[in-house]
């Protein structure tokens, strides 16, 4: 009586993924927890890779993937899986001698959902922000990570009302802990259950490597980009700091418009300045707006320093 | 359907005699006169003749409701099965081929 309605994923890495000492490191580490057999979580603002190295770490493990992103209006039905519609059994009495009496008679049908498809067939869940989802519907996961077996809902027609969960399942999650607004804090008894990686912003090695990669740009003009970038970043500022996105923005921004990250160039700046005060500005008061674009100019002037005129 | 149930709902609660019915009249003996009672009286007649005639015409909304309900649920469950047996489709092993999405990240 069961159907999974399911797609699995088989994540890889686009060309210019960067695989920097930094990336490789937490990498390995992560892998290293999951041999272990702990779930691993990455916790980190936005911007600092949470989702692209979970993914990563999910597709060096060779599984397939299930994804799920976090979300308020979740239940653990959703999750799990439900009643959906009516499917026609067929019963038929064999104790009736000779005659073959065959029963029809609708009945609901149970359709499994991810999770207990990943659970299942011991495929990898990666869980995208799962603090937007209520506590309530990731209570499921406390015994899944626990004891290793999933509790049905009863109505799973005639099957079982728990699940062993195969040996190969793993589970990544992330989550940003500077969202407040509707984000449920993480329930101690889950987080207790998983290693969790408090994720920095990447170092600058990493991001001008990714800055170049995604733009195509001479490493000295992405070094340009991430030194500004960094710059602004450390200034107490901005509320939120800008991000490798923003460094992402500005270098491809520049590649399209044939402009360079050189001190000569207005364009430069005008285009760090759009970026990181479009980026940082979040509420957007013309006050600290004007604060950054005066920052950004500094930064660009300081980093440019020393190029031919 | 766990909602708590309504008083309307608790068995035998209907039944019990209200104070009216019970024939005791709150007002007292001395001061009352035949013309009173029967004009209370005509007004309780009126008053329950009007439910019972509503209730009648809810019990033949719900009888229609109900035959419409068989009739459809036959329909559907004769579809469905002139559609063939899809009982073997359901329950496939653990070889089963997914559909895959490729993710680049
Ligand atoms: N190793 C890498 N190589 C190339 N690009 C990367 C790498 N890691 C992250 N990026 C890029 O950095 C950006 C931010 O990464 P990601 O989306 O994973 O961050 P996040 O922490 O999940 O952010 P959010 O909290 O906003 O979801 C993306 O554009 C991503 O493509
Ligand atoms: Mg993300």
């Amino acid at each position: 009586m069961i159907e999974e309605l399911t797609t699995v994923i088989k994540p890889g890495p686009v060309p210019d993924f960067v695989e920097t000492a930094f990336v490789k490191d937490l990498t390995e580490r992560a892998l290293g927890y999951i041999r272990a057999g702990f779930p691993v979580h990455f916790r980190g603002a936005s911007g600092t890779g949470k989702t692209t190295l979970a993914l990563h770490v999910a597709s060096r493990l060779g599984r397939q993937v299930i994804l799920i992103h976090g979300d308020e209006q979740y239940t653990s039905t959703d999750l799990v899986g439900g009643e959906y519609g009516y499917h026609l059994r067929k019963v038929v009495d064999r104790f009736v001698s000779r005659v073959l009496k065959v029963e029809e008679n609708m009945i609901r049908r149970w359709v499994d959902n991810r999770l207990t498809v990943a659970c299942k067939y011991g495929f990898t869940l990666v869980y995208d922000e799962f603090t937007r989802s209520r506590p309530e519907a990731n209570n499921i996961l406390l015994s899944i990570l626990q004891e290793r077996v999933l509790d049905l809902p009863v109505g799973r027609g005639g099957e079982e009302s728990y699940l062993r969960v195969h040996p190969d399942f793993t589970a990544l999650f992330t989550s940003n802990p500077e969202e407040y607004a509707g984000v449920h804090r993480t329930q101690d008894a889950l987080r207790d259950r998983m290693v969790t990686m408090d994720l920095d912003h990447f170092d600058e090695e990493t991001e001008i490597a990714i800055t170049q990669a995604k733009s195509g740009l001479a490493r000295k003009e992405a070094e340009r980009i991430v030194k500004v970038v960094r710059a602004v970043r450390a200034s107490d500022v901005c509320e939120f700091g800008p991000t490798i996105r923003g460094a992402i923005m500005i270098a491809r921004s520049l590649a399209v418009l044939n402009g360079h990250a050189k001190g000569s160039e207005d364009l430069f700046r005008q285009v760090c300045e759009d970026i990181v005060v479009s980026e940082t500005n979040r509420v957007g008061t013309r006050g600290n707006r004007a604060k950054v674009r005066e920052l950004v100019r500094t930064f660009v002037r300081q980093y440019s320093q020393g190029d031919a005129r | 359907m766990t909602a708590t149930k309504g008083a309307t709902e608790i068995k035998g609660l209907r039944d019990i005699r209200s104070m009216r019915s019970s024939g005791r009249c709150p007002i007292l003996r001395l001061q009352s006169s035949a013309y009173l009672t029967l004009y209370m009286l005509r007004a309780e007649k009126e008053r329950l003749d009007k439910e019972a005639a509503a209730l009648k015409r809810r019990r033949q909304a719900i009888e229609r409701r109900l035959e419409e309900i068989q009739a459809q649920m036959q329909r559907l469950e004769r579809s469905v099965r002139a559609e063939g047996p899809k009982e073997s489709s359901t329950r496939t092993g653990p070889e089963r081929t997914w559909r895959t999405f490729s993710l680049r990240y």
